[in-house]
């Protein structure tokens, strides 16, 4: 490919040495390999040839005794240079100075297919009549564990609190999702760093243990909090497991499939460490698996004692990564789950290696229909509930993951963002300056729970109107009716990876899709 | 009087529930015919049992402060995530004993399979005979004492706590390294050892411990990079 015209290159002539003294340097025309820089009449360096610029930077970074020049790409680089973008470049610079890969918090970030190539289809004359946001009825309650648990857990609208670890997050933060959880009635999950002192009690919504009794400070309609039984183990205990609503298994996640959480030792201060039972500034590597789970006898085998340790109250839940969704949700169903959460490649997380987050798992909206077909082929899907999580933003990603085949969706990144995130992408650094991915308490303290509790329910509560007026304009009055005929695919792609059918052919892309179901 | 039961045609809820609802009367409760239960004796925070015969998998997950003991032994994953109390197996157990131990102590008999102590976070185990490989893999505190010999990779990526081995070992893990006994080491041991009844030299014992505590993430400093463009 001819590079011609593909940057734009220019000469801060302040700074330029041949500027302020004719006929001196030149060393970037001496330089480029293009001929791109020339000297005027009055011996000043001017940019003779912008054409033929092929972006190489060589006449800053080997000539340039200012740094003066300036090489911007005309069109993206991605077009123009293909695969061997400046980032890409700088990338490998700096490998092969540190010899080091690089790691760092948030999720997936770069073109992943999303939901953005799905749309809703809404009520006209054909099919159900819409219905009145505004003025009629809709349910979304989600319940889970109804027949195996004496103490099911009832979500006042289909929407969890991602797993996140105290560590990972600032107390502040993780009070921030515990009350956030009790103002909405839905679930908080403490992740796999363990318990922190008053997070069941304010998730369940009150203040503190005296005021409850006075029935004063009360966050209603309270929540639930859900705990992860790790392959870290972190902070568990008997006292642990009973102090919980539901235990969640977890074998992986979205943002690190296939490797156990990353605390590094800057984070484990004094009180993460006693929650956690460990050292101070101990990096906290959870290893990949469980290292008391063999085989797939033994994880029914664990479901069936973490039943018989907390009296068969509560739901067992189960977090996988995406990796073969359909294989992976069936044996966790198999195993006894009565909830399954599929955590999609978009999920992100405090601290991963960038390689593993950008090109390890399988997109969130490829991996709902499958879980959900593996829970149908075993008659199931009533009564294991089908958790997605990956990149969920809002209440049409909610919709359309509920047709997809999921019965409710967790926000993470999103919940971090709505607690003030702006993704720096540095969690893993311990600096967060919203007091969130940090235990430092000179950033913690710009969190106030309270404030920050009402964003995180406010945001929530905009989602569940957003899922209501969608799901109430294609027709239906509850969330257990919306299916695939009530989103297409925009694209092949997005047809192909998930069976929505393509909008205007109005039938599944590949045909084999039709079958899909059975 | 010890009270005795027999389980043999009990799944594990009615097994665990017989257990515990004797143990609440403070009097030692003898089981037997319990070996088909995986989990028996779990989250038990008071009382004594002991086990007439074998027990299985996950024996004492959980335990946080019962006296069991085993006069058989023991299948995989006994004591697993132990947080207190005491479990005492007679004779063998397989991989994964002491797995994700926060507390207690768990004495063995015989000898132990592989990953014997795998995620130790500060309990005591005690082996009287051989154990296999990776024992005391991940550990971030706590002891593991071996009375007899040690298969490959001991202490695999040790954080924190001290392996003691009396006899030999075939390899030793990442980030281990051989410490000489000091005074306090004898004493400990000898202490651990006397409670437990078992005999042998505490000076003759090496003393395995983490070479770093900080193995995978080092703080180094930031990489120079050149100016570029904006």
């Amino acid at each position: 490919m001819t590079m011609i015209g593909q940057y734009w290159v220019t000469i801060e002539r302040d700074r330029c040495q041949s500027w302020q003294q004719p006929w001196k340097c030149g060393a970037c025309a001496e330089a480029c390999e293009y001929a791109v820089f020339d000297r005027d009449e009055n011996g000043r360096i001017y940019v003779a040839n912008e054409l033929a610029c092929v972006g190489c930077k060589i006449c800053l970074e080997k000539a340039c005794p200012n740094s003066c020049i300036y090489v911007r790409p005309t069109t993206p680089e991605s077009m123009s240079r293909g695969v061997w973008t400046t980032q890409t470049i700088e990338e490998i610079h700096k490998k092969a100075e540190t010899g080091e890969y690089d790691l760092r918090g948030f999720g997936t970030m770069g073109s992943i297919p999303h939901f953005e190539g799905l749309v809703i289809v809404p009520s006209q004359l054909a099919g159900k009549p819409p219905r009145d946001k505004y003025r009629e009825k809709f349910d979304m309650n989600v319940l889970i564990g109804e027949k195996t648990c004496s103490k099911p857990i009832q979500l006042a609208m289909p929407f969890v609190m991602a797993a996140m670890s105290y560590g990972a997050i600032s107390k502040e933060g993780k009070m921030a999702y515990a009350v956030a959880a009790a103002r909405l009635g839905i679930i908080a999950n403490t992740g796999e760093g363990g318990m922190f002192p008053g997070e069941a009690m304010m998730t369940h919504g009150y203040d503190s243990p005296r005021a409850s009794k006075k029935g004063i400070r009360r966050w209603a309609p309270g929540g639930n909090l859900v705990v992860q039984w790790s392959t870290g183990r972190w902070g568990v205990s008997l006292d642990y497991l009973l102090a919980s609503d539901a235990i969640e298994i977890k074998i992986g996640q979205g943002a690190k499939p296939g490797m156990g959480g990353h605390l590094l030792g800057i984070k484990v201060t004094p009180d993460v460490a006693k929650v956690r039972g460990i050292p101070t500034g101990t990096d906290a590597l959870s290893p990949c698996r469980h290292y008391d789970i063999e085989n797939s006898n033994d994880l029914s085998t664990q479901v069936e004692i973490l039943r018989d340790l907390t009296g068969h109250e509560k739901p067992i839940m189960f977090k996988l990564g995406p990796a073969r969704p359909y294989e992976d949700t069936y044996i966790a169903a198999e195993a006894g789950a009565d909830a399954i959460s599929i955590d999609g490649m978009v999920g992100g997380t405090g601290a991963s290696p960038d390689i593993v987050t950008q090109n390890a798992g399988i997109p969130t909206i490829a991996c709902i229909r499958q879980s959900a077909k593996a829970l149908r082929d075993l008659g199931l899907k009533d009564r294991v509930k089908l958790i997605a999580l990956g990149g969920m933003r809002n209440g049409a990603d909610a919709y359309k993951a509920i047709a997809l085949g999921a019965d409710a969706i967790g926000f993470g990144t999103a919940a971090e963002i709505a607690l003030g995130c702006r993704s720096c992408m540095s969690c893993h650094k311990g600096a967060c300056h919203y007091g969130l991915a940090t235990q430092d308490a000179k950033f913690r303290a710009c969190i106030d729970v309270e404030s920050a509790s009402r964003r995180l329910a406010n945001f929530v509560s905009a989602c569940a109107e957003e899922l209501k007026i969608l799901a109430m304009l294609s027709g239906h009055d509850n969330l257990r009716t919306i299916t695939m005929d009530d989103i297409r695919a925009l694209d092949l792609n997005t047809a192909a990876m998930t069976g929505a059918k393509l909008a205007g052919l109005e039938r599944s892309f590949p045909e084999s899709w039709e079958k899909f179901d059975g | 009087m010890t009270e005795t039961l027999d389980l043999t045609h009990n799944g594990l809820n009615e097994g665990n529930a017989q257990i515990r609802r004797s143990a609440e009367s403070g009097e030692e409760v003898a089981v037997t015919n319990a070996s088909h239960l995986k989990g028996l004796c779990g989250g038990m925070k008071k009382g004594s049992v002991i086990v007439k015969g074998d027990v299985s998998d996950y024996f004492g997950i959980l335990n946080d402060g019962a006296i069991l003991k085993v006069e058989g032994s023991a299948g995989r994953f006994v004591g697993d995530n132990m947080t207190a109390g005491s479990i005492i197996i007679r004779k063998d157990v397989r991989n994964g004993a002491a797995d994700y131990c926060y507390g207690g102590t768990l004495a063995i008999g015989g000898s132990a399979g592989d990953f014997l102590g795998t995620m130790n976070k500060g309990a005591v185990v005690v082996v009287r005979g051989d154990v296999g490989d990776n024992a005391g893999t991940y550990m971030t505190a706590g002891e593991i004492i071996i009375l007899g010999d040690a298969g490959e990779s001991l202490g695999n990526y040790i954080i924190r706590g001290s392996i003691y081995v009396l006899g030999s070992y075939r390899s030793l893990g990442n980030n281990t390294k051989v410490e000489k006994m000091r005074s306090d080491d004898i004493d400990k041991l000898n202490t651990v050892l006397g409670r437990l009844n078992m005999s042998a030299n505490a000076r003759s014992f090496q003393k395995i411990t983490p070479a770093s505590a900080k193995p995978f993430y080092q703080e180094k400093p930031t990489v120079s990079s050149k100016t570029v463009s904006p």
